[in-house]
């Protein structure tokens, strides 16, 4: 029975292959043998072109009509542009009504100030407040123009020389204010993809500078040297774009969060090793660490040239305001 | 609107492109010529790589000495500058003795306190040496005296705004601000010319940031309506909050910016306004209380003013105004406040005397007299450089008007030019400005005479025409105004 019907198909389709064959059998086209199987595969060809040809299937896009954002847009209620008000936010700091020295007067009565970073009482020196009063009367107050535009008074030339010379460094440039110059001198040399070590009790400022210049931060434990250690090590061991990166340590002199002081004989040694730039903030050491005030660098007796970048503020131990950022040659030419 | 002649701008395009050559040039000389003896430090990669300084080192670097004038006198409106020399063509340079005096038209004194004023210096030496010149301390922890409370309502008042909360540089009060007003989840859509510190704060503040056309109510309308039917990028869900933020005066264009129709458009879709009036306050509207006044605007609707004291007010720091509530959370917040050394007790005198000069509570009408004079000096110097056919933007009552420049061989030599006959001026390029579109800017200040400016006419005229930047030239706008005579009668 099986046999028949195999023996009925294989009949029947030598049948249709003759008939396709016959009347192209003896067809030669362009010296080409037409055979039964090329119309087949010249069918098969033509279908997926049509297929292919054809378009496919999407939704309809439907964009938002006119009335719909309008009526999103009437529905839609912000946010207050603050928070509900506590009692804490309501609290007023002390109002002084003298100079801020290490005695004040706050509503009427005599205190002892143990609130402003004065270190070296500056603040009233007759000297001082002499020569403000001088420079006042010659220049007025404000600049009135940004550094590049008619605001470099030659005062500011002199005081920048001023201060390379007392750190021993080539040059150094002044900022306005104490805060943004960390904040401003971060994101001028680390830019994204480069790696930079901080201590993890830093100052916002800071970190805020760190987040602006968006390169890979990695944290180590504070002021500890060991974890400083095994940071370094993990973040240079078998990185083989580390010479194209640019490396950098951050630390502070004095933390001012914590009054923990960097040991920095040591970071010099860690930097060495592993080839970082140190970026030394040193705003609360400026003037107070060192045995003529130098800072840090004094302090330890570590020769100022291997510290890449100093910055400070002069807000605390220099009883003014601004910030000022010292380095190699290199550094302060960038910096320009 | 700047209109750019079109063989200018070929013109321009072709210095750049044969100044870019020149400097890729020197670069290869530069790496061939160093490669047996490699200064660089072993291990230690390059702090600029490639050509993230190029623009420095061969543009910049070429113009140095147009730039970061050292002056020996106060900015006022005439200023001694210091002559520098280089020896090893521009890259270094150093101070001479010798000083010129200049007519300054360039710095940022509009109403003429830079220099020693009869009223305001007398106080402040006084403040001076009861308070001392700094307070060494955080506006917190003991860093507020009564100066700075005092300065506070009167600068509120001023204003306009129920109160107001210092900070001790401009810059700064933008970058810190924005961040504590708002954060992830929240829009900002600002101008496409705002300032860099406004950028800062902006990206600073991890809000989603988007940019409207210069100027134009339209388009922000366009782009409110976009952002609040759409929502958050990925997920959709509603803002919880939009901030537009403008300027007063933009300080490269000159321009005012169209407040009444923009707060329209704000108030429609429930945004909240951010005024930045670093160059207005002081320099423009009748009694000085800068650009809401000059445009009718009431001070009540903007939800935020901002400004900066070393523009008009001849002495450094910043402000913010608004509602008592927002004041309250800001000083609670706000890390400039709480980590920022305060504002010295002198300069905030300083502003408190030229604010009093300024409403007249002093005793005398040089307020009003020193606005009037701004006023009339902005409009005549204004259409005098129009008149000589110089291509000058901004709009009426502005002091700030840049003359349009546009190749980078003219900046240079319209610097030095109008320096060897005593004007200094001021002069912008990339990346400040599009590439294409340098300028000088011109400053008035309320105090130039007549006779300063007549002679800053002369200067300009005359370098205008040796240098070449005469654009549209008289002829063709008398034919215009004629032409329109005509079709009015």
């Amino acid at each position: 029975m099986a046999v028949a019907v195999a023996n009925m198909t294989t009949a029947a389709l030598d049948w249709v292959s003759v008939k396709f064959n016959a009347p192209l059998a003896g067809m030669v086209v362009f010296g080409v043998h037409i055979h039964g199987h090329l119309v087949v595969e010249v069918l098969l060809i033509a279908v997926i072109l049509f297929q292919l040809s054809r378009k496919s299937y999407k939704p309809p896009k439907k964009p938002l009509t006119e009335k719909e954002i309008d009526d999103l847009c009437d529905e839609w209620a912000p946010e207050p542009l603050h928070p509900p008000i506590t009692e804490e936010m309501l609290s007023e700091p002390p109002t002084l009504e003298s100079a801020a020295g290490p005695h004040t007067i706050i509503d009427g009565k005599e205190v002892v100030n143990f609130a402003s970073a004065n270190y070296l009482g500056l603040i009233g020196h007759e000297k001082i407040n002499d020569s403000c009063i001088g420079s006042l009367e010659k220049y007025g107050v404000g600049s009135c123009g940004p550094r590049g535009f008619y605001g470099t008074i030659d005062v500011h030339l002199d005081c920048e020389a001023r201060i390379s010379k007392f750190l021993g460094t080539p040059d150094s440039i002044l900022y306005s204010y104490g805060i943004s110059t960390i904040f401003s001198v971060i994101p001028a040399f680390c830019k994204k993809g480069d790696i930079i070590v901080v201590d993890e009790g830093v100052h916002w400022a800071v970190q805020n500078g760190l987040y602006l210049s968006r390169s890979t931060i990695v944290y180590f434990k504070h002021n500890d040297m060991s974890s400083l250690k095994s940071t370094l090590e993990k973040v240079t061991r078998g990185n083989r774009r580390a010479e194209k990166i640019r490396r950098y340590i951050v630390v502070e002199a004095i933390y001012q969060n914590s009054g923990q002081i960097a040991p920095l004989d040591e970071i010099i040694r860690l930097k060495e090793k592993y080839l970082f730039r140190v970026v030394l903030d040193e705003s609360h050491s400026f003037g107070v660490l060192g045995s003529s005030g130098r800072g840090l660098a004094e302090h330890y007796g570590v020769p100022v040239e291997k510290i890449d970048i100093i910055t400070a503020g002069m807000g605390n131990a220099l009883a003014t305001d601004g910030g000022f950022c010292t380095g190699s040659v290199r550094v302060v030419d960038h910096q320009d | 609107m700047v209109r750019l002649p079109y063989f200018t701008a070929l013109t321009t395009l072709f210095s750049y492109g044969l100044l870019f050559a020149f400097g890729q040039m020197r670069d290869l000389f530069r790496k061939i010529l160093d490669l047996p003896k490699s200064k660089k430090v072993q291990g230690y990669a390059p702090i600029c790589l490639g050509l993230e300084d190029f623009y420095t080192r061969r543009l910049y670097l070429r113009a140095q000495d147009c730039f970061g004038r050292p002056i020996a006198s106060a900015p006022d409106s005439w200023i001694d500058v210091v002559d520098r020399y280089s020896n090893d063509n521009n890259k270094t340079l150093h101070r001479t003795s010798n000083i010129t005096k200049c007519l300054n038209l360039g710095s940022y004194n509009y109403l003429g306190f830079a220099a020693a004023d009869e009223y305001c210096t007398p106080r402040v030496i006084e403040s001076l040496k009861q308070y001392s010149p700094g307070t060494c301390s955080v506006r917190v922890d003991g860093g507020t005296t009564k100066l700075h409370t005092e300065l506070e309502e009167l600068a509120a008042r001023f204003v306009g705004k129920p109160a107001a909360i210092l900070f001790g540089m401009g810059y700064v009060t933008n970058s810190a601000i924005i961040p504590a007003l708002i954060g992830k989840g929240g829009l900002i859509i600002s101008d496409s010319l705002n300032h860099n510190s406004i950028v800062n704060g902006a990206r600073g503040s991890g809000a989603t940031v988007r940019v409207f056309q210069h100027n134009t109510p339209s388009h922000l309308e366009e782009v409110l309506r976009e952002q609040i039917a759409e929502g958050q990028p990925r997920t959709h869900r509603p803002w919880k909050k939009i901030i537009v933020i403008l300027e007063g005066i933009y300080s490269m264009e000159g321009e005012l910016c169209k407040l009444p129709e923009i707060m329209a458009v704000c108030k429609k879709y429930k945004a909240y306004t951010y005024l930045d009036e670093a160059h207005s306050i002081g320099a423009i509207g009748k009694t000085g209380r800068g650009v809401c006044e000059l445009l009718g605007v009431d001070p009540a609707d903007v939800d935020i003013m901002m400004g900066t004291f070393t523009k008009s007010f001849g002495s450094c720091g910043g402000y913010i105004a608004a509602s008592k509530e927002i004041i309250q959370y800001l000083k609670h917040t706000c890390p400039a406040h709480l980590y920022g050394t305060s504002m010295s007790p002198p300069a905030v005198q300083q502003v408190i005397s030229a604010i009093k000069v300024i409403l007249g509570e002093d005793g005398s009408n040089r307020g009003a007299q020193k606005l009037a004079q701004i006023r009339d000096n902005s409009n005549f110097f204004r259409s005098e450089l129009h008149k000589m056919g110089f291509e000058v933007l901004g709009d009426e009552d502005s002091p700030v008007m840049p003359i349009m420049l546009y190749n980078p061989a003219k900046i240079p030599a319209f610097s030095r030019e109008c320096l060897k006959q005593n004007v200094a001026v001021v002069t912008v390029a990339f990346p400040a400005t599009p590439l294409l579109l340098a300028r000088a800017r011109i400053c008035i200040s309320a105090s130039h005479s007549r006779e300063d400016l007549m002679k800053g006419l002369e200067v300009l005229s005359k370098v205008g025409d040796l240098v070449g930047i005469k654009y549209f030239p008289v002829e063709s706008e008398n034919s215009h105004a004629e032409a329109k005579l005509k079709k009015l009668e």
